[in-house]
This record gives C-alpha cells, sequence and structure tokens, in this order.
C-alpha cells in the first residue's frame, strides 16, 4: 500500500476487528476473511431462516452465502454490485435479490462491515423487503411478498447472540398455500 | 505546460460540442483534433446541433469527422466511437482538453483525465430553462479547482452511490436549442484559441463565464478549489514506455517500479477494475478469466451452456493484480490479454512509492 491508502488500511483493519467480533458474537453468522491483509473480502455465512423457491414452491432455507468486497475507491463509492455478491442458493427468493446481485437500501460510501452484515441479514430473514416492483430486483417474489406480510419476518432471532445450546430443529416447511403458488 | 502543437481533444459532441468542433476547424491553429463520443446521431438532433438529416444514423463522431475535413482537409481527425470512460488516457492526450457533454459522469472522466495529464481543460454547457450559456476554464495546477470542486452533494452522490434496484438510469436531453449550444460553443472556442496559441493574457484560466440570453446578462466568476472534493488535483508524471501491450508480461510490468520487490508491488489500470471470473445469472456457471472490466467483448462474455450474458460480480472484482494473479494459466499474461492497449496508463504501487506507465505502439 502507498501512502495515500493508510486511511484506506485502517478502516479496513477496524472493519476487520469489529466483523469478526460481531461473528464471535452470532450463532447466525459465520464470517470469513478472504486474501491477504488489510482484508478487503470477505464470505458472510448466514445460518438464518430465509426463503427459497424450489419446483415451484417457496420454502424455506437456513444457508446464505454472500460475498462483500471492499473496493480501493469505497471510502468515496458506494456501488451495491461490486460491493455485495450473492453467491448460493442460486435459488433464493426474495424481492431484493436476483443472484448475483442483492440490493440492502440506500447505502452510503464507507458503511461499516457490521453495517452491511446487519443489512444483509435483515433482508434474508426479511425483515427488510421491498414491496414495490420498480424497486425489486426479483419482481416475483414482490408480489408473493405482498401477499405474505403477515409471515414477515421469517427469522426473528437476533443477529447479535451466541447460543451454547444446539437450537432445536423444526421440520422445514413450504410456504404456499394453493392459492398464493406463483 | 503547454506545448502549441496545436493539437485538442474534444468530448462529448452534442448540443455545445457538435458546433464547437466545427468551429474549432474554422480557426486553422488546429493540426489535429481527437473527438470521443459513443452516440449515434437521432432525427431530433438536427434541430439543437451540427448535424444534417443525412447524418441520422451515423455515429456522430464520424458525421462531424466527415464536416471537418471538408472544412480543413489538412486537419488530422482521430475519433473514439465510446465512452471517455473506455478511451485511452494517453489517447486523450493534447494541448487542449475540450469538452461538452450531457452527463456529470463523462465531465468528470475528463476533468480527472486532464488534470492526471496535466491539461487545461475547458468545459461547456447549457441550461435551458434559464437560457444560460456557461464556460469554464480549468488549469493544470494541483491547487487549482476541477469541476467537481463546483458540484453539490446531490450531484457526487449520482455518481457515488449505485444501487442495482435503481436499474438504468437514462440521460434525459438538455432540451438546448442550437442558438444556446452555439453561443457556449463559441465562447468555448474563444477560450481553446487563447490557450492554443499561447495568447493567455485575457484567459478565463481558473473562472467561469456565465452568458444569460433572456435578460442580456454575463457573469465572470473565479473558481476556486474546495476542501471537500474527493478528487486529490495531483498531476501524474508518466512515464512512456515503447513496449507494446502484447510484448510487455505483467510479471514484467510489476517489476518496473524502481527500489521495489517484486512480490511487493501492485499493478493498477487507470479506470478500471480487473475481472478474475465471470458468472453466468441464468444457469450459474462460471469461466475464469482475467481482463479488464471495460475491455471485454460481447462475444467474451456469451454463456456457452445457455446464450446469457456473463456477468462480472462484485467479490471476483480486483482492483489491483500482484504476482498471486498471474500463476498457472495467466503465468505469461500480457498487458493485451488483460484488454490493455496502446495510449492506456497503469500504476506500478509498491510500499512506499508509485509510479505511472503509458503502453506505447
Amino acid at each position: 500500500m502507498t501512502n495515500r491508502d493508510k486511511v484506506l488500511t485502517s478502516f479496513l483493519e477496524r472493519q476487520c476487528a469489529e466483523g469478526l467480533a460481531l461473528a464471535a458474537a452470532s450463532d447466525l453468522l459465520d464470517l470469513v476473511p478472504v486474501g491477504p491483509r488489510p482484508t478487503a473480502v470477505y464470505l458472510a455465512h448466514f445460518c438464518c431462516t430465509g426463503l427459497v423457491r424450489r419446483h415451484g414452491r417457496v420454502v424455506e432455507h437456513d444457508a446464505f452465502l454472500v460475498g462483500i468486497r471492499f473496493p480501493d475507491s469505497y471510502l468515496r463509492h458506494f456501488d451495491t454490485a461490486q460491493v455485495l455478491t450473492w453467491l448460493e442458493p442460486w435459488d433464493v427468493f426474495h424481492p431484493n435479490i436476483r443472484a448475483p446481485y442483492v440490493c440492502v437500501g440506500r447505502m452510503e460510501p464507507g458503511t461499516g462491515l457490521v453495517d452491511l452484515l446487519y443489512q444483509l441479514y435483515e433482508v434474508i430473514a426479511y425483515h427488510n423487503v421491498e414491496m414495490r416492483e420498480p424497486h425489486a430486483l426479483e419482481r416475483d417474489a414482490c408480489v408473493w411478498a405482498r401477499h405474505n406480510v403477515a409471515r414477515f419476518p421469517v427469522d426473528d432471532r437476533p443477529l447479535r447472540r451466541r447460543v451454547r445450546a444446539p437450537a432445536p430443529t423444526r421440520p422445514r416447511r413450504g410456504l404456499d398455500a394453493p392459492a398464493q403458488e406463483l | 505546460m503547454i506545448t502549441h502543437e496545436g493539437t485538442l481533444t474534444y468530448v462529448g459532441t452534442g448540443n455545445v460540442g457538435s458546433h464547437a468542433v466545427v468551429a474549432l476547424a474554422r480557426t486553422g491553429v488546429l493540426h489535429r483534433i481527437t473527438l470521443v463520443d459513443p452516440d449515434v446521431c437521432e432525427g431530433r438532433n438536427v434541430r439543437s446541433q451540427a448535424f444534417t438529416v443525412r447524418d441520422v444514423g451515423r455515429r456522430k463522431v464520424d458525421a462531424l469527422a466527415a464536416l471537418i475535413r471538408r472544412v480543413d482537409p489538412g486537419l488530422e481527425v482521430r475519433t473514439f466511437a465510446a465512452p471517455v470512460e473506455d478511451v485511452p488516457l494517453g489517447a486523450l492526450r493534447a494541448d487542449v482538453i475540450a469538452s461538452g457533454p450531457d452527463a456529470l459522469e463523462p465531465r468528470r472522466t475528463t476533468s480527472r483525465a486532464a488534470r492526471r495529464l496535466g491539461i487545461p481543460y475547458v468545459d461547456a454547457g447549457v441550461n435551458a430553462a434559464e437560457s444560460l450559456a456557461r464556460v469554464t476554464v480549468f488549469e493544470p495546477s494541483p491547487d487549482a479547482a476541477c469541476t467537481e470542486c463546483g458540484w453539490s452533494t446531490e450531484e457526487h452522490a449520482t455518481l457515488d452511490r449505485r444501487y442495482p434496484c435503481d436499474g438504468d438510469v437514462a440521460r434525459s436531453p438538455t432540451g438546448a436549442s442550437a442558438h444556446l449550444g452555439e453561443l457556449a460553443a463559441s465562447q468555448q472556442v474563444a477560450e481553446c484559441i487563447k490557450l492554443l496559441t499561447g495568447d493567455t493574457t485575457h484567459a478565463l484560466l481558473g473562472h467561469e463565464l456565465l452568458v444569460g440570453t433572456a435578460a442580456h446578462r454575463h457573469l465572470v466568476s473565479r473558481r476556486t478549489q474546495a476542501p471537500s472534493c474527493p478528487f486529490d488535483h495531483r498531476r501524474w508524471r508518466i512515464q512512456r514506455i515503447e513496449h507494446r501491450a502484447g510484448a510487455l508480461g505483467v510479471r514484467r510490468a510489476l517489476a518496473l517500479l524502481p527500489g521495489a520487490v517484486r512480490s511487493e508491488t501492485r499493478l493498477r489500470a487507470y479506470g478500471d477494475a480487473f475481472v478474475c471470473r465471470l458468472v453466468c445469472p441464468r444457469c450459474n456457471t462460471s469461466r475464469e478469466t482475467l481482463r479488464l472490466a471495460r475491455r471485454i467483448a460481447a462475444r467474451q462474455r456469451r454463456c456457452e451452456g445457455c446464450g446469457e450474458t456473463l456477468l462480472a460480480t462484485g467479490i471476483d472484482l480486483t482492483d489491483t493484480l500482484t504476482l498471486a494473479h498471474v500463476r498457472g494459466r495467466h503465468q505469461r499474461a500480457s498487458l493485451a490479454s488483460l484488454g490493455m492497449r496502446a495510449g492506456d496508463v497503469f500504476t506500478i504501487e509498491g510500499p512506499d512509492t508509485e509510479a505511472h506507465f503509458e503502453i506505447g505502439g
């Protein structure tokens, strides 16, 4: 890094520390730094409940993977498509997600990693849902979401928590009533 | 530094630019002009720009080049029918850079290019609603204002925040009449001539001229550098290397920084990022690559499985290349294989220093 990048280096080091601290305090998030320090790329595994569409049915899913990259211009520009990459599952069902794109709202340049992780979690768990088609990435999911508002969020656990005992497993359920199948 | 070779680059050949370019060709002080504009002439352009109905469907730069050659057959004309962001920085080099674009992005790119190259920049524009014509002349010194220094927070935000759920933001036409564009163009050409001939006693350097046709008013104001401007205003010392892009390997380029160990250097391309992998949004197949994002051709983006256009996603981009990127099948990667070409500028960054190079050929 040249001298010019000292501010960015400091920012990246702080993000790494804060992001890993959040992951350590959460049983819903696993954060993997990728590449040399200061880390600019992360893989964020969310083990929360979200939705996927399989064989025409909307069903619950509990493993989601998002790539996060801080470009060198991150403190001046925020281009969501360059910062966030939806990786898995490809058949995720959400108005704000159409792989590989995910839209978490109006972020500012320099938004911290922890903020991004919270925003992602709130999207995946349907705390944050875009209900208007013109602003949605997946318009089918938008229509579906408007008819199923009462079911949201699909996961209301807080992201920052650490549960020692394993959470009780519950059978996955399909969320579609026949009349609402897409 | 002005070299007075009679060369000028013009970016954006629409309402202001098309008139300015023709007027510049008539001055007789130019030996070479470079035109940059990605657009094709449409029927609606005929009323407000220097095109005729015969030009409809032609690329604007081609139509203007033909017109200029009829005005001054001895004038060398180079054209780039592409956004200025896609034009190699070195190809923009001239005694003066001028512009009259209809959007913020090309204005910012042109302003930054002029500053990096150390070239005076003459920008012009119109405000149709208020019948205003504007010309601003920016000095290339590091303490002088740039285009972005005068932008509002909202204007910065327009360019600096992008969300996929916004979709493509279409540019709206300026709606300016031909006479307003011609007024801005004539003032702009007058300033360009001063810079090209070295007669800068009354040049607008560091100032802005605003002419209002509605109430017969004109205003000259000084432009000062804004402390909050996100641009660093630095001029780059760019070394031209005689290697062609195909003859210079990435590994060799990484060793160009004097006094730095190759394993600690990084290669950065001016104005672009490198794509390491392309992904198909339909069938989720991926393909490894190592190329500049702006230099991936449409055929290279086609998914072999389903025909969909492959995407370069955020996590598969990198701002800089290191030795780690040129291993395996990319061991022999050259600057040409990355999509670089003559005139492109790249930077080799070390732990404490950096150097800028322009590809020859």
